[in-house]
């Protein structure tokens, strides 16, 4: 025998070992800390401290064995556990997610929407006064504005008329008299300009002015002077951008100028504090007027862009308009050009802490916790802000699995199943199993190739042999194909039952054949014998000794595949879905079992709820623990431990 | 021996043994032409095979886009931490529950039992969130990392590990440990000197079966490794056939065959150790 | 055997090292990087737009970003991620369908953008729409899903529902056709929504860009915004079913869903099928030639049509982005995917036709003639309605019907009334 004590480099690799999983472990504790996670750093230095005292003293020697195995249980089978138990006890479904909070935060961010007009600028990104925190924008406002066409002298004598025979077609006829302009002669209606020659118009003797031409009619006196407040307004197309206006008349002759109009801009500077107008000649424009640079106004560069972005994102600069309302980016300068997107908007929904109320500032609603997880608009109950949080409701959750018809008829359903489903599959998958083992319970030719074979679906990765079996059942799948039949094996109720149990049992048998082969060499040889020589026949042999005594060894076996295959998750959820579903269209199906069923509810639907889901886990739990603690202690596999 | 007298009394077995062996061969053989097919489908109306192509094969060995190799990798790097990690972990909380005397082991066995028992689909969401969490102080094993998924699945597999081979130390013998244990070796010593080499086999037999679980493992590395070539096998192949559009059967079935393959071999190999393993922890109940 | 003394010292070392750790805080990276999240179809398409994220200068395309697109396992792993995400590792973006809009608001995961003008004018007010909750707008559209009606080479182009079933039963025999109308993309319920419009039955009614909320009493005669409309049964009985006993059963003309003797895309491939529902993701399955007859399925009348789903799917922005400091990084991207370059490099790669009108002229003529098919006939698919919030969701009810009515042989006025009560009541619950 080996001398055990004061095994020196036992002790030394050890310290290494512990060394460095204690540094490892407090490595990440201190990221933890660093980044805010202070529950999971707390669980590391309890982790840490369990460490050491296991490891480096000798007051508890079961905990050296336990240790590591303590840790991971704790960090990821009892937290979520927990986790889910309490979920168990609140509203939490679509709609009610979130941590009260964090639903306050959020209605809070997105308490905002743009200004009636959707007033939104194109602006240049970056700083005021040389402080970067200092972020602002350079806005440009366009506006059209009219006057004398710079360079254009040219006036005519304009005759007003209308064309065909309609008073509302307006149309001017004019005549360059001072033979200014390459136009001698055109006529003009709002929206057409159309330049005519001597042989188009009739002259007016005394002035040589045009007076008529086709399909134009000249107003008369009167008619004229009931239009005369119109007259100022009136615009006629002549080239391009130019518009010819009429000026006061004279013997029923107006003068007409050319006049243009023009895009000119006004500049303004939103800062967090402050909307400044910024006169022109403090503005560098680009080449079409609008604004790029301004006095003590610097651009972001791309770096900083990115670098602030945040910030830009988030920033609140200051409009016209007094708050609630306020400028905000909406998007970084376009790669390649100057020019965000800011829009001027406004903080409607706003929230006021003392009272835990949230106020519309532009309807006057106001919203108050209604007690079920939203702010609810007290005269207006259907008007409620969204999201909503996860309320504690204590055992709603439990009372509606009772109560409310809706949940209660499929889940007796699905329950009822689950139980026939587990019970069926052992039943299955041990007559099977036992079938084969006692057949092969003698050295028969080829028993070596029978065994190999019978077991490669027990050796297959069961998700690719359950996926397989999905797309053999399948309505054209391979099944109905050989057999050229056409039989809904997946889209029947009964049939999809079947199904379901079929595969289980081809997954299921040869690990009930391998055991229970195992076992029946265990059974002593002479019980046997001994009955055969009183007489008993091989079958009453097997009835009377075998099969009992085979039951005593492999009950807690069999309890534990029953339960295993009560959370038998992957085969239902991987070959039917739960499918088919209940009368038309119910989440449950009619191969759901409690845990797919729960899935379902809280993962796989549009109206998530993760309330109710829990608190059928919680049933589930109580269920399967009871029945199996029911099966250990029948099978005393405990015992030894009292 | 006449063959008759033979076929009395052994027909009943061997019609058996074929009808069972056709049953548990057959939609391997199924997988097996699918996917030396050409045909994008299951709906294979003989049995005998239509064509005969390795397109399937080459498939996932060339298209960029079905990093196969690297799904392999993965699982293999994955259940191979996890299997051997959870079974170095989990034996030496076997052993203490099986040979140690200590205050509240009766307790914690049931407790380690209950948990065992937890419907735990609903977990991942807390799951989820913790290694979300973790990522951001230690993104080397948060989520979206085969580092991550590793200490989830030691976590979730540490209960039914520790109880399985609680059975298994059950079944060796008390005399040795009980004579180590006079010759004044600590507990630990006993574990590491006695019971680890004795109990070799059977901790490879759980290991091996513990990787061939954790193969099979789907919803959890799904959401927690999206990422092509992250992907587990499991979860690239069922990419094939849970498509929106399309079920490929060919490269499924191919690689479904690719990668049990290497799985059954080992099982078919180590046969005997499993079988022994299987029964040990129930025969002595 | 160490001493006591010596196990002290050996422990303070361990510690030591612990603290250690502090020295090696990570070190963060200089670039800063859009994450978004897409479908296992999408998300590949993108990767190949943005490039790789190593490859990519910050700024290509927002200011100091560079965009990191992960593609998920499918569609429902990708819906689970987004379920599950938190500030922590959420996205900025996500790809998703229009019905993810109203549970995503509601559970506060997506945050409100607000497009520019000129490029909210690009769209049309229904994909606004579609991806808006109560009045805010949440993504820009990007792709539109839709189905069609193609027919095989040297079909006549029917006018009627009618028209296809005579030429179904005229050359059953003598070209040895397996089915009538089959599908092949978008399955029995979204894509075989088609047809049942075309007989009369829809999940819901349009008017004016909303749901026609004039529902008929029990009992009372068909209202305008009845999913289920009187004729219905009629033309059931008329044109795709045929008298069993005191029941019904399929008369063989249309073929949901593939079973034994018909299978929709070998068959229709092989000429012995004249009419599918061909989806616009599929581009490559049929001819060019086929794919140029894309149409709405015909209705009971000339000139009428069966709505097809013409579902948006958008970029949409989460509230991680904001969480995480890139809000206006990521309406930034957002802004480039709704413009008409974004949807035109997009759709360079995406199979599917782009949600911007005014970038169709880009198209090619697969994408026109899908998009043709939908300016014809299509509803919106508004998640709402459709997800039976009471339970019943249209998902589950369409492909179930036609199994109880045409295939088990079950009474076919009980089960349409029974289905009637249940779509009505679908109709009543999304309006709330």
């Amino acid at each position: 025998m080996r001398i055990f004590k004061g095994n020196v480099y036992a002790v030394i690799a050890k310290l290494i070992f512990v060394t460095l999983a204690e540094s490892m472990l407090g490595y990440l504790m201190l990221s933890a800390f660093g980044t805010g996670d202070t529950n999971i750093a707390i669980f590391l230095a309890v982790c840490i401290l369990m460490i050491a005292f296991a490891y480096l003293t000798n007051i508890s020697v079961p905990l050296k064995f336990f240790a590591p195995g303590i840790m991971f249980l704790i960090a990821f089978v009892i937290v979520p556990m927990v986790f889910t138990l309490s979920m168990s006890v609140f509203k939490y479904q679509t709609g009610n997610m979130l941590s009260k909070e964090a639903s306050i935060s959020t209605i809070d961010d997105q308490g905002v929407v743009p200004d009636k007009n959707n007033t939104a600028y194109d602006v240049v990104i970056g700083y005021y006064d040389g402080k970067k925190s200092n972020i602002a924008v350079l806005g440009s406002i366009e506006k059209e504005v009219e006057g004398a066409a710079p360079g254009v002298t040219a006036k005519f004598d304009s005759v007003l008329g209308y064309l065909n025979g309609d008073k509302t077609n307006l149309a001017v006829l004019a005549t360059d008299t001072w033979m200014d302009s390459q136009y001698a002669y055109f006529l003009a209606t709002p929206s057409s300009f159309t330049p005519l020659t001597d042989a188009d118009v009739t002259l007016e003797e005394e002035n040589y002015t045009a007076v008529s031409t086709k399909d134009f009619t000249a107003f008369s006196k009167a008619e004229i002077s009931s239009m005369l407040e119109d007259i100022p307004s009136l615009k006629f197309k002549y080239e391009t951008n130019y518009f010819l206006k009429l000026g006061s008349p004279i013997k029923g002759m107006f003068e007409g100028s050319v006049n243009q109009s023009m895009t000119v801009y006004n500049y303004f500077l939103a800062t967090k504090d402050e909307y400044i107008r910024v006169p022109p000649v403090d503005i560098v424009k680009d080449g079409s007027g609008v604004g790029i640079g301004a006095k003590n106004f610097k651009k972001f560069t791309s770096e900083q862009i990115s670098k602030y972005s945040n910030e830009i994102g988030n920033v609140r600069l200051t409009y016209s308009k007094p708050a609630p309302y306020f400028i905000g980016i909406e998007t970084l300068p376009k790669p390649g050009t100057n020019f965000g997107y800011a829009i001027v908007q406004i903080k409607n929904i706003q929230y006021d802490k003392k009272s835990d109320t949230f106020t519309n500032v532009l309807s006057g609603a106001v919203y108050t916790d209604d007690g079920k997880g939203n702010y609810r608009n007290a005269k207006k109950p259907k008007d409620f802000l969204e999201p909503g949080w996860r309320q504690g409701v204590w055992f709603d959750n439990f009372t509606s699995l009772f109560n409310d018809t809706r949940i209660r008829e499929p889940l007796i359903k699905v329950f009822i199943w689950t139980i026939a489903f587990a019970f069926l599959t052992v039943i299955t998958q041990f007559a099977l199993g036992l079938l084969v083992a006692v057949a092969m319970d003698k050295k028969i030719r080829g028993r070596g190739i029978y065994r190999s074979l019978m077991i490669l679906p027990y050796a297959m990765p069961s998700i690719m042999s359950i996926l397989i079996w999905g797309g053999m059942l399948d309505d054209n799948g391979a099944i109905n194909g050989i057999l050229n039949i056409s039989v809904p094996w997946l889209h029947d109720e009964w049939l999809a039952k079947v199904s379901v149990l079929l595969v289980n049992l081809w997954l299921g048998f040869p690990y009930f054949y391998l055991i229970a082969s195992g076992s029946l060499q265990a059974i002593p040889k002479e019980l046997a014998e001994s009955a055969s020589i009183d007489g008993a026949n091989p079958r009453q042999i097997f009835r009377l000794i075998t099969l009992p005594l085979l039951l005593r060894m492999l009950t807690p076996l069999l309890v534990a595949s029953f339960a295993f295959n009560f959370n038998n998750f992957n085969i239902i959820y991987l070959l039917t879905g739960g499918g088919p579903s209940f009368e038309f269209g119910s989440v449950a199906g009619a191969t759901d079992i409690l845990i797919s069923y729960t899935y379902k509810l809280a993962f796989d639907t549009t109206i998530q709820n993760y309330g109710l889901a829990s608190a059928i886990s919680v049933v589930i739990f109580i269920i399967v623990a009871s029945m199996s603690m029911y099966g250990i202690r029948k099978s005393k596999v405990l015992d030894d431990f009292a | 021996m006449t063959f008759f007298h033979w076929f009395r009394q052994n027909s009943w077995r061997h019609i058996v043994g074929l009808l069972g062996t056709v049953f548990a061969i057959f939609p391997l053989y199924l997988v097996v032409l699918a996917s030396f097919s050409s045909d994008q489908s299951l709906q294979s109306t003989s049995f005998v095979p239509s064509s005969f192509v390795l397109d399937n094969f080459t498939m996932l060995f060339t298209d960029p886009k079905i990093p196969f190799l690297l799904w392999m990798k993965n699982s293999a790097l994955i259940a191979g931490a996890v299997s051997l990690l959870s079974v170095f972990i989990g034996a030496a909380s076997a052993f203490a529950f099986s040979r140690l005397r200590f205050k509240g082991k009766r307790t914690g066995l049931q407790a380690l039992l209950l948990v065992q028992m937890f419907p735990s689909v609903l977990a991942l969401s807390a799951i989820y969130v913790i290694m979300e969490r973790v990522f951001v102080f230690a993104p080397q094993w948060g989520l979206g990392t085969l580092g991550g998924l590793v200490l989830v699945y030691l976590g979730g597999s540490m209960g039914v590990n520790i109880w399985l081979m609680k059975g298994f130390v059950d079944s060796i013998p008390l005399e040795l440990d009980e004579a180590a244990k006079v010759d004044g070796a600590s507990a630990m010593q006993t574990y590491w000197q006695i019971f680890v080499p004795l109990a070799m086999p059977i901790l490879s037999v759980v290991t091996l079966l513990s990787f061939i679980g954790l193969f099979n493992e789907f919803i959890l590395a799904r959401m927690f490794l999206p990422e092509n070539e992250s992907r587990t096998v499991a979860v690239g192949l069922q990419g094939f056939i849970g498509g929106q559009y399309n079920a490929n059967w060919g490269p499924f079935a191919a690689g479904s065959l690719l990668a049990s393959v290497p799985i059954i071999i080992v099982f078919m190999t180590l046969q005997r150790y499993i079988i022994g393993g299987l029964t040990a922890g129930s025969v002595k109940g | 055997m160490f001493s006591m003394n010596k196990k002290r010292a050996a422990m303070l070392a361990v510690v030591g090292v612990a603290l250690g750790g502090v020295a090696l805080t990570p070190a963060h990276a200089a670039t800063k990087t859009l994450t978004v999240w897409a479908d296992e179809t999408r998300g590949p398409h993108l990767q190949e737009l943005f490039g790789a994220v190593e490859d990519q200068d910050a700024g290509d395309f927002v200011d100091g970003y560079v965009i990191d697109v992960k593609p998920q396992a499918d569609f429902d792993a990708l819906k689970a991620a987004l379920d599950n995400a938190t500030d922590a590792s959420g996205p900025d973006i996500v790809l998703g369908p229009n019905d993810w809009v109203p549970s995503g608001v509601k559970n506060g995961k997506l945050a409100a953008l607000t497009l520019p003008a000129a490029i909210k004018a690009d769209y049309t007010a229904n994909q606004i729409g579609d991806l808006s909750y109560k009045g805010k707008l949440y993504g820009v559209p990007l792709d539109v899903n839709n189905v069609a009606m193609v027919r095989n080479t040297g079909v006549p182009k029917p006018a009627t529902f009618g028209a296809m079933v005579d030429y179904y039963f005229a050359n059953k025999d003598s070209k040895n056709l397996t089915a009538g109308l089959c599908i092949l993309g978008g399955g029995t319920e979204w894509g075989g929504m088609s047809v049942y419009s075309a007989l009369g039955m829809q999940p819901y009614r349009m008017k004016a860009g909303k749901v026609d909320l004039t529902l008929s009493k029990p009992g009372k005669a068909a209202a305008s915004g009845d999913p289920i409309q009187a004729n219905f049964v009629n033309n059931l009985k008329t044109y795709v079913l045929t008298a069993d006993g005191a029941n019904w059963k399929s008369n063989g003309f249309y073929s949901p869903w593939d079973a034994a003797g018909v299978k929709c895309e070998s068959d229709f491939k092989a000429g012995k099928i004249p009419y599918a529902i061909l989806g616009n993701w599929q581009s490559d399955l049929v001819a060019t030639s086929i794919v140029a007859t894309a149409q709405p399925v015909p209705g009971i009348t000339a000139g009428t049509y069966g709505n097809a789903f013409g579902s948006v799917s958008g970029a949409l922005l989460t509230s991680f982005a904001d969480k995480k400091g890139n809000l206006a990084a990521a309406k930034s991207l957002l802004n480039y995917f709704g413009s008409r370059a974004g949807q035109r490099d997009y759709q360079k790669i995406e199979r599917r036709p782009h949600a911007n009108a005014k970038a169709s002229k880009f198209g090619n003529s697969f994408q026109k003639a899908f998009a043709n098919a939908a300016g014809l006939a299509s509803i919106p698919q508004i998640g709402s309605y459709l997800d039976g919030t009471g339970g019943n969701s249209w998902w589950s009810l369409a492909g179930n019907y036609w199994y109880r009515v045409a295939m088990n042989g079950e009474n076919l006025t009980t089960v349409t009334a029974n289905l009637s009560t249940l779509l009505k009541a679908n109709v009543v619950a999304g309006s709330k």
